[in-house]
């Protein structure tokens, strides 16, 4: 479940519209095809140089590069370029019939043809499915016939900061004369809604795989801040969670981060992978706080206006402005509750240079 | 999205990472930034000192005007040094590992790799061990040391050494493809419809208009972005092709002469995300050969080693070249050059190197003598290899002829 926060209407980038398409199974979750070619005692020493909390010499160091080239050479042939309209991304294959990961922005709508660009040169059609606007999921399906090269899904929730992963993608776009082009760094936080990492993202990574140290892919490549650790990535768990909807081509979710036009400020968190409108989680401090937000309220109404789904709320909230009073009703439990929101303003700098 | 985190919570400034077309949105996150669970952390740093020891030893800081201009590498025991050329503003001054400070004079310079040779007047220095770069596959651990214990900075092999040419660029920004200057409707039932004519470009000159529904270009039919695109591909700036399109219920034919990709638009992007996170190489791309790397060097970093896990160089450091890229000249590449950089054959013109001075006649004796000895070393090698050639052919000759007998 994926949370996601009303602090801000934002104003929409991508002409997008969210569609979609059906598909019953949940990937599979074994790693067992993955397991690693190395031998027991090199695998065991990788174990344990993995779980201390910084290697402590060199041959700490070779078990740890050892069990990366293990894992690179089954993981890069799985990773893809993604020409999706006039743009770049990158994605990640993780079913053996075609299901391709790869970041909301990038399949932007759905049943858009698109090339997916394969490690040993082949380009093959795909369709777009699904996607969550809201915390950048988003769903490719191959449509020509084969059987691919695939990466097993692992689980976001289990990571721990200083965890050791591996990205790949296309930085500026695939390049037929190079492989995927990885990067290696850690865990250095997780929530629901994101993984941030210190493996170095730039654009045309979008939509590409993070993985963790057996292979596994925890995480889709989504955007970054200035400092080289401020990358970020949508959690694997949420593609698990909403698998259905983004195989069906379902598109929902609103783009509510970064900053609004005029700066409004909520600090509430709702879920958008669910169709009810519930709070996940209210900043500390925040107005939402403040006019008495609990996580699990269901928002069913704001400002007078039925509110039925995140997405809802979203639309409403756009309109807001820092310093307006907007009534809000919840579900908490048996009861239904009024709120008084006072629109907060955000503070920080101004968001960096506009849409190209 | 807005996380917090006890320790060291920023506001941040965001952007999405596709290329081209759509996006640029700045968002604003909170960001753990506790340096200690970072990849470069002082305590991941320090288990690579072993691996540096000893190429730290044979790794130079080159200064110019008292400040860091770039590292050097070591590669000849009588003070024959190797450097980011484009890095020497003004006289290089070297300081040793020993703490010895001594004025290097440019012997030689090797534009397509960015590569200075110095030369200073000492003898006795480490050189460095080279390793062939060819095993220094994705995922190596590398290492630029520096004259500290630690090593400046650490990282992997991100895409093994390769040649780099034309198709290194994505091939919708390739500045070898044509460019028409449209974009074309996003919904897919719509065709290859477009949407907008970009003023002054191609196909504003050529009369393309909005709404008029691709049909075929230079014979190529059009169906959609990726068709346009292929078939843009197929012609460099300059080109006349003819455009079919269908105009309400006409079909109209134009000629467009194509330009190149303009500047500032997608190239502007994606240079505005590789700037954030760093400060950049001014000389970063033009190589022949590069072995790409995710170690974050800054500029003045450049110049040195880059070392795996035995310590051994792999390559010289060339470029920071991105957010996500450092480049290395691999040692390959690196090594044949060293002859002509050390015999004065790449001698710095003295009208645009004014601070270089002619080699003096010990210099050259020491430069021929190393020649002689590497190609000494390299006719050793060559030897035994021919003598392990012959003696695998004879093998199978053997063979062949017993399986032939046997067969009769």
């Amino acid at each position: 479940m994926a949370a996601h926060q009303v602090c801000i209407p934002y104003r929409r980038l991508f002409c997008v519209v969210w569609l979609f398409l059906v598909f019953g199974l949940a990937p599979s979750l074994s790693a067992s095809a993955f397991a690693l070619d190395q031998g027991a005692i090199s695998e065991n020493a990788a174990a344990a140089a993995l779980e201390k909390a910084a290697p402590e010499n060199l041959e700490d160091l070779r078990a740890i590069q050892g069990q990366v080239q293990t894992i690179v050479k089954k993981v890069l042939p799985c990773t893809v370029g993604v020409r999706a309209g006039g743009a770049w991304g990158s994605g990640v294959i993780v079913r053996e019939d075609g299901y391709v990961l790869t970041a909301g922005h990038v399949s932007a709508q759905p049943d858009r043809e698109v090339t997916l660009f394969l490690m040993d040169g082949r380009r093959v059609k795909g369709k777009t499915l699904g996607a969550n606007r809201g915390i950048d999921s988003g769903l490719i399906k191959i449509t020509e016939e084969g059987t691919w090269p695939f990466a097993p899904m692992g689980n976001s929730a289990d990571l721990r900061p200083g965890e050791w992963c591996l990205a790949t993608g296309h930085p500026g776009g695939y390049k037929s004369g190079r492989t995927p082009v990885l990067r290696f760094g850690r865990v250095l936080s997780t929530t629901r809604e994101l993984i941030q990492s210190d493996c170095a993202l730039v654009g045309g990574d979008s939509g590409g795989p993070l993985f963790d140290m057996q292979g596994r892919v925890i995480g889709i490549h989504s955007r970054i801040g200035g400092p080289l650790t401020a990358n970020i990535h949508v959690p694997v768990d949420t593609y698990r969670n909403t698998w259905e909807r983004l195989a069906k081509a379902e598109v929902w979710g609103s783009q509510l981060d970064g900053r609004g036009r005029n700066g409004a400020y909520f600090g509430l968190h709702v879920d958008t992978d669910s169709k009810e409108c519930r709070v996940t989680e209210v900043d500390s401090g925040a107005p939402a706080a403040k006019a008495g937000f609990k996580v699990d309220d269901v928002i069913t109404r704001f400002d007078d206006k039925k509110i039925a789904s995140s997405e809802e709320l979203v639309n409403q909230a756009r309109r807001k402005r820092p310093g307006d009073e907007v009534a809000v009703e919840v579900v908490r439990g048996q009861e239904t509750v009024m709120l008084k929101l006072v629109i907060g303003r955000r503070e920080g700098r101004p968001p960096g240079p506009p849409p190209g | 999205m807005r996380t917090r985190f006890t320790r060291g919570a920023v506001p941040l400034t965001i952007v999405w990472l596709t290329l081209a077309t759509c996006t640029l949105a700045p968002a604003q996150e909170r960001f753990n930034r506790d340096p200690n669970l970072q990849k470069s952390s002082a305590r991941v740093l320090k288990a690579f000192r072993a691996a540096v020891a000893k190429p730290s030893e044979s790794t130079v800081r080159v200064q110019v005007d008292g400040k860091d201009a770039a590292l050097g590498t070591i590669i000849g025991p009588d003070g024959w040094i190797l450097t980011k050329a484009s890095e020497l503003k003004g006289k290089p001054i070297c300081r040793l590992h020993d703490g010895r400070r001594l004025e290097a004079r440019v012997v030689g310079i090797h534009e397509p790799y960015d590569l200075a040779l110095l030369k200073i007047d000492t003898a006795g220095l480490t050189a460095v061990e080279w390793h062939d770069s060819k095993s220094a596959a994705v995922g190596t651990f590398v290492a630029a040391p520096g004259l500290e214990e630690s090593p400046v900075v650490v990282g992997v092999v991100s895409v093994a050494a390769r040649a780099v040419t034309a198709r290194d660029l994505p091939p919708s920004n390739n500045p070898a493809s044509g460019y028409l200057g449209v974009r074309l409707a996003e919904a897919a039932e719509l065709g290859a419809r477009i949407s907008q004519v970009l003023p002054n470009s191609p196909a504003d000159k050529a009369g393309l208009k909005v709404d008029d529904l691709f049909l075929t270009l230079a014979e190529r039919t059009i169906q959609d972005v990726d068709t346009l695109l292929d078939a843009l591909g197929h012609h460099k700036p300059g080109d006349v092709v003819a455009i079919r399109v269908k105009r309400g219920n006409e079909d109209v034919v134009l000629k467009a002469t194509l330009d190149r990709q303009p500047t500032g638009g997608r190239g502007g992007r994606g240079d505005f995300q590789n700037r954030m996170g760093g400060e950049l190489s001014q000389r970063r791309n033009g190589f022949p050969t590069i072995l790409q790397h995710d170690a974050a060097l800054r500029p003045s970093d450049c110049g040195g080693p880059l070392v795996d896990l035995d310590g051994k160089v792999i390559g010289i450091n060339v470029a920071r070249a991105g957010r996500t890229e450092s480049y290395a000249a691999p040692t390959q590449a690196v090594l044949p050059l060293l002859y002509d950089l050390m015999s004065g054959k790449l001698a710095p013109k003295p009208s645009t190197e004014a601070a270089a001075r002619q080699l003096t006649p010990e210099d050259k004796v020491a430069g021929a003598r190393t020649a002689v000895e590497r190609a000494e070393a390299e006719k050793a090698t060559a030897e035994k290899k021919l003598a392990e050639a012959k003696a695998s052919l004879e093998k199978a000759e053997a063979e062949a002829r017993a399986q032939k007998s046997a067969s009769k």
